[in-house]
């Protein structure tokens, strides 16, 4: 408990330099994106409302109570280049790219941990060898190569899955929270939902897979150490069925490490989400960033790569403080 | 005399190579397979005739053949030379972000965990707050704030990857400069320039090499991956990543063009991630399996 309420104490400063070194990373390196428009030959009279508006006119100091201030009061600021506030468009753009990593983290967590099973109970036979290569494989795939493997294959050649978007053109749905699984869920729309999720499938194996493969290495290593437990040798003396010594005893305290990977390669799955999205045209927040930075429309910029890493700090602390409460050796420290 | 201490030590380095290819039979492939590239990469004008920016636009969209051995892009340029051209950015982005990323950590670690106190508390929370973004999107944020290039590249990828070199540096360091040799170097009074030279670099030196190589690995991901994003080196430059995504309008009808690119990138990350495997369990009997 004291645990939970340190880290949560802390969780306002983390945000507080998160954004704080956003900010800074856009303004004071020289050549940043507010300068270009200045380089743009405007009139003059043009250029000095363009700045008074975007507060750039405005020595640094200010330019930044005022972002903190504003951030405080949940304004994410103004897109410089179609006039819409940021927050709405986080609205449309966090629940796609939330959707991306949630699958791909699902996906990668039941491959990996699938294969790590079997790659250690066949330890040093043919299939581990076969595994353990594929899984070295897996590592090192980019995420945006390995998008566009699957592209080709499931949707060139073998034509089954649909490319490009979060569903169907042209389907009716009914938007309620933007989670279209939950949207469609509650509204009970399941040819919408068919054709959500098979436009989900791709790009969340293309971001899933490179995370599967280290999750086979880790839950092999980690199965095999709990192999070698005075416990599973007990299991088995007592004539307990091998599956039920592997799924039952095994596997329970070899998950343990697992589940704090999963939780540090939540970051990993929302970095490959922003790539990926790119390859798969998906409407989430990594279209939006490569779009600010493309369109130097650095409101928009600074806003995703905030959002980003809050959401990232967020699910750390979370699950940080549940691997507290699950592991009831770590209580009390 | 000499010629046999020679000859013994010659047959000596033979035994060990020999011991370590059979041991480390992969890793030894992925040796091979990244100096093959290397080698290709700076010696790319002699073994390829063709120059990769050209376009030679009645050559385009030419399969794989004995005269175009990995076929033409769309511009009619030959791939095999823009895969021999680009290994040049992509390795150097490469190694170059990983050696400023030791050589940037490697400080950070070592002055955190030599001089303590405030000191540490406050490099460290600044690693803490790297650390708090995920990787690629601070490679991102940088590329984006100092704009494309190879140097900026370079730099975008080596930012992300210092807080694990000091992390590192600073546990290793934090274990040794209790002991004994350190304790009586300060009594001999030894200044903290002369500890940290002759005996905390030296003693930080193996496990930095193998997280190097495991994080080779990542930098080239990361680097191809913000080539692939437009946001590196500019076009006509020739680079892997930068390849696949101009390749990529193609994968409909010539899905070879985005394909081959990604191919070389996955075999080197995969051959590093041989190499960085097998130094660790060579320095590390521990977590052998």
């Amino acid at each position: 408990m004291k645990y939970a309420l340190t880290r949560l104490l802390w969780l306002p400063i983390v945000l507080w330099a998160v954004a704080t070194l956003t900010f800074g990373a856009l303004r004071l390196v020289p050549g940043n994106a507010s300068d270009v428009i200045f380089s743009l030959n405007l009139p003059q009279e043009q250029v000095e409302r363009f700045k008074a508006q975007w507060n750039l006119d405005k020595p640094v100091s200010q330019q930044y109570v005022a972002f903190l201030s504003d951030m405080l009061h949940g304004d994410l600021g103004t897109s410089m280049t179609s006039a819409v506030p940021i927050t709405r468009l986080m609205y449309e753009r966090i629940p796609p790219t939330i959707e991306l990593a949630v699958t791909a983290m699902v996906l990668s967590a039941f491959i990996g941990v699938l294969a790590g099973i079997v790659s250690a109970v066949t330890r040093n036979r043919a299939l581990d060898f076969v595994v353990r290569s594929t899984s070295l494989l897996g590592m090192s795939v980019p995420w945006f190569w390995i998008a566009i493997v699957l592209i080709v294959v499931f949707a060139v050649q073998l034509r089954v899955l649909p490319v490009g978007g979060r569903i169907e053109g042209g389907m009716n749905y009914e938007r309620i929270t933007n989670f279209m699984v939950i949207d469609m869920l509650m509204t009970k729309n399941w040819a919408a939902l068919s054709s959500h999720l098979r436009h989900l499938l791709l790009p969340s194996l293309a971001i899933g897979l490179t995370s599967a493969g280290f999750i086979t290495r880790l839950t092999r290593a980690a199965m095999l150490e709990v192999m070698n437990r005075d416990y599973v040798r007990t299991a088995r003396a007592k004539g307990l069925p091998e599956r039920r010594v592997i799924f039952q005893h095994a596997l329970r305290n070899g998950l343990l490490p697992v589940l704090t990977f999963l939780g540090l390669q939540f970051g990993t799955l929302l970095g490959g989400a922003v790539i990926t999205e790119i390859v798969f045209s998906w409407p989430g927040l990594g279209r939006l960033l490569l779009d600010g930075i493309l369109r130097r429309d650095y409101p928009v910029v600074q806003a995703t790569v905030i959002v980003v890493a809050s959401i990232y700090v967020m699910v750390n602390l979370t699950i940080d403080v549940l691997y507290h409460v699950i592991d009831p050796r770590l209580r009390g420290r | 005399m000499t010629a046999q201490t020679d000859s013994t030590a010659t047959s000596r380095l033979q035994r060990d190579v020999m011991r370590f290819t059979r041991r480390f039979r992969t890793a030894t492939i992925g040796i091979i397979f990244v100096l093959l590239v290397i080698t290709g990469a700076i010696f790319a004008p002699i073994v390829t005739p063709y120059n990769p920016t050209m376009p030679r636009i009645p050559e385009r969209f030419e399969r794989p053949s004995l005269r175009h051995m990995l076929g033409t892009d769309d511009l009619g340029r030959d791939i095999a030379a823009r895969v021999l051209y680009g290994a040049r950015t992509t390795l150097t982005a490469g190694f170059a972000s990983v050696l400023l990323a030791v050589l940037l950590g490697g400080a950070v670690g070592i002055l955190a965990g030599y001089l303590g106190g405030w000191v540490d508390n406050l490099l460290m929370r600044a690693m803490d707050i790297i650390l708090s973004f995920p990787a690629i999107l601070l490679s991102i944020l940088i590329v984006a704030s100092l704009g494309p290039g190879m140097v900026n590249l370079i730099l975008a990828i080596a930012f992300s990857l210092v807080p694990s070199f000091a992390r590192m540096v600073r546990s290793v360091v934090l274990g040794i400069v209790t002991q004994e040799h350190i304790t009586a170097a300060q009594a001999l009074g030894a200044g903290g320039a002369h500890i940290i030279r002759l005996h905390l670099i030296p003693n930080t030196l193996p496990v930095l090499l193998v997280q190097a190589t495991a994080t080779m690995a990542v930098a080239i991901s990361t680097g191809a991956a913000l080539n692939y994003l437009g946001l590196g080196v500019e076009p006509p430059m020739p680079d892997w990543g930068l390849m696949v995504s101009e390749g990529q309008k193609h994968v409909f009808s010539a899905a070879y063009i985005p394909l081959i690119p990604g191919v070389f990138i996955t075999l080197t990350v995969l051959s590093v991630n041989f190499v960085g495997d097998a130094l660790r369990d060579f320095l590390d009997p521990v977590l052998k399996r």
